[in-house]
């Protein structure tokens, strides 16, 4: 578990481990999706966390393959807009997943996050 | 994956052959006629939505019927985690619209008739669940939009259905077939009915046994043979056809888009008829509709309130006096309003119940008590609105003189606040307040769902005041 500032180059530590064990062919190529809440808090837009992800991912050219939340899944991130954390990691398999975790609203209106790691993260 | 996308919801209304009647005219084409073309688009975006991976946790769920990922517009309700989920779709696509997207009605009017016909089965006998479970699997396998069918004319309201003058005030049955019923009657104030694939029929009230031939649910398609629509006039309706800046909300319009249905001897297949006389379930029948239907007001209506909070909200800082203590005071009224009408809908679901069908049912007291505040409180947060916005709300020019090449230019310099924001952004966002906050979608919130006496029979009825008053003497020495 981490307490650092949402910023960009957070969101690509979760892939490191994995992509590293794609050099050693563990992992030819990192299958990464995205499961939502349901973003009914308009306060936080989770497309744009989405697309920060993907970008973070082919700057530091980590060697992943975005597909859609399925059985080929390997690492899902779970995206949360407010603390009742309404994306949850049921029926994702043996995927690893990293949570993007709202833990509440700071003095400025801000969100208060982290990104919190899965038990199984390899 | 049973999901229409939004054009395929489009194209899908192109094919129905319905007469539906504008102002003297028929339209032919409801998809692109410019006073139905709004609407179109408020229902298509709850298609555009459920495709959406980021809004497809709360617009779709898994059908207990099919085990397939639906619409959420189409699903029963299976816990009280999915009246929640319906309540935050609601307010989320509300705040994408700013009008009403009209699918809650037919979503209300199955789940209401899930409940009442296994029920009326239990007690009678009777196969309408059976036949209601068909029904449902096909609306849900096609993803059809639903309009839900209550309110009749009612003619002199004093009287029962069996009482009026004229028997076809209330919708009520001609003949019965062999294969069939014919019905005849009318609907009135149908919302989302120009741009519905279904009209699933309930009563309108209780009945007695006199009333016998108008306790009557079912379901037919949009178009069929005897179906008359008559398209209703809304404010400032004329718009539509002036430009896109007047209409403050050009894309999705204002409210739903209602029609006067008449029913022309219409013929119903037994296969879709779900209550034909069995007039004890009437009463039962509406007060499941109607709760689940007020539980929605405090969804849809707080969205509709985020807009007209950051219209007002951008609207005060474009005149400069964003910072002003009373503008700050009105705005935090606004939020606080939104906010309650929301949290007794969360309320009333996450106390909601299971029924012995296996559906929920939101928590009835609490459901209504949200909606009689929706009559109140957004009632305030539009006259806040007003307040903050001035006076230039009902005095601004028009969009044609505002591109006019020689009084344009004397709007932008005359209209122009002094701040960053420009004449034209101004009267952008006091359309849209205007649009929001004046005629229709007042009239709307007042009676949507019913008028507010409707509710406070409920509340009255739920309220337990015998309990209360043993309360109350208890606590000051009274001896029972």
């Amino acid at each position: 578990m981490r307490n650092e500032a949402p910023r960009l180059t957070y969101y690509i530590r979760p892939l490191a481990r994995p992509a590293r064990r794609s050099l050693r062919g563990t992992f030819p190529i990192m299958k990464v999706s995205f499961r939502y809440c349901g973003s009914c808090n308009p306060q936080l837009d989770l497309a744009q966390i989405e697309e920060g992800v993907r970008q973070e991912a082919k700057v530091a050219g980590e060697d992943v393959f975005f597909i859609p939340l399925g059985s080929e899944t390997e690492l899902c991130f779970l995206l949360n807009a407010c603390p009742v954390g309404c994306a949850d990691d049921q029926d994702l398999g043996s995927a690893a997943v990293k949570r993007l975790v709202i833990r509440g609203w700071k003095s400025d209106g801000q969100p208060d996050w982290i990104w919190e790691e899965g038990e199984d993260l390899p | 994956m049973s999901l229409m996308t939004a054009e395929e919801y489009r194209d899908s209304l192109k094919k129905l052959r319905r007469t539906i009647y504008f102002m003297g005219s028929r339209i032919e084409d409801v998809v692109n006629h410019p006073a139905t073309r709004p609407h179109v688009n408020a229902a298509a975006m709850t298609y555009e939505m459920a495709l959406d991976p980021q809004f497809e946790p709360l617009c779709t769920a898994t059908s207990h019927l099919s085990g397939n990922r639906i619409s959420r517009f189409t699903h029963i309700h299976q816990s009280t985690e999915d009246l929640v989920k319906k309540v935050k779709m609601l307010r989320l696509i509300a705040q994408r619209t700013g009008s009403c997207f009209q699918r809650c009605v037919g979503f209300d009017a199955l789940n209401a008739l899930f409940g009442i016909t296994y029920e009326t089965d239990q007690k009678l006998g009777t196969k309408y669940h059976e036949r209601f479970l068909q029904y449902l699997s096909y609306v849900q396998e096609k993803d059809l939009m639903c309009t839900g069918a209550m309110t009749d004319p009612k003619g002199a309201r004093h009287l029962a259905p069996s009482q009026q003058k004229d028997p076809d005030l209330y919708l009520h049955l001609v003949e019965k077939r062999k294969e069939g019923i014919v019905v005849r009657g009318a609907k009135a104030h149908q919302t989302g009915a120009v741009n519905s694939h279904e009209v699933i029929v309930m009563p309108t009230a209780a009945m007695g046994e006199a009333d016998q031939a108008y306790a009557l649910a079912f379901a037919i398609p949009a178009d069929a043979p005897g179906l008359l629509y008559i398209f209703g006039r809304q404010t400032n309706d004329s718009r539509k056809w002036e430009g896109e800046i007047d209409q403050g909300n050009a894309r999705f319009g204002t409210v739903g888009g209602e029609a006067l249905v008449v029913f022309q001897d219409v013929f119903v297949p037994w296969e879709r008829v779900f209550l034909c006389g069995e007039y004890d379930f009437a009463g039962p029948l509406v007060d499941r509709f109607a709760s689940y239907h007020r539980q929605n007001y405090g969804a849809c209506k707080a969205g509709n309130c985020d807009i007209i909070i950051g219209a007002a909200s951008a609207i005060a800082f474009a005149h400069g006096v964003a910072g002003a203590s009373h503008i700050r005071e009105k705005l935090g009224e606004m939020v606080h309003l939104s906010e309650t009408l929301y949290s007794g809908a969360i309320a009333c679901s996450s106390e909601g119940h299971k029924t012995p069908s296996g559906a929920y049912f939101v928590h009835p007291l609490l459901a209504n008590t949200t909606k009689l505040n929706v009559t109140r409180f957004y009632y305030e947060v539009c006259r806040l609105a007003q307040d903050i916005a001035g006076g230039l709300l009902a005095t601004m020019p028009s969009e044609q003189d505002l591109r006019d090449p020689e009084i344009g230019p004397l709007i932008k310099k005359y209209l122009c606040p002094g701040t960053e924001a420009s004449a034209e952004e101004r009267i952008r966002l006091g359309r849209l307040i205007e649009n929001m906050t004046c005629g229709a979608p007042l009239v709307e919130v007042m009676h949507g769902a019913g008028s507010p006496q409707a509710m406070k029979i409920i509340l009255l009825r739920q309220a337990g005041l015998e309990q209360k008053m043993k309360l109350a003497r208890r606590l000051c020495g009274i001896e029972e």
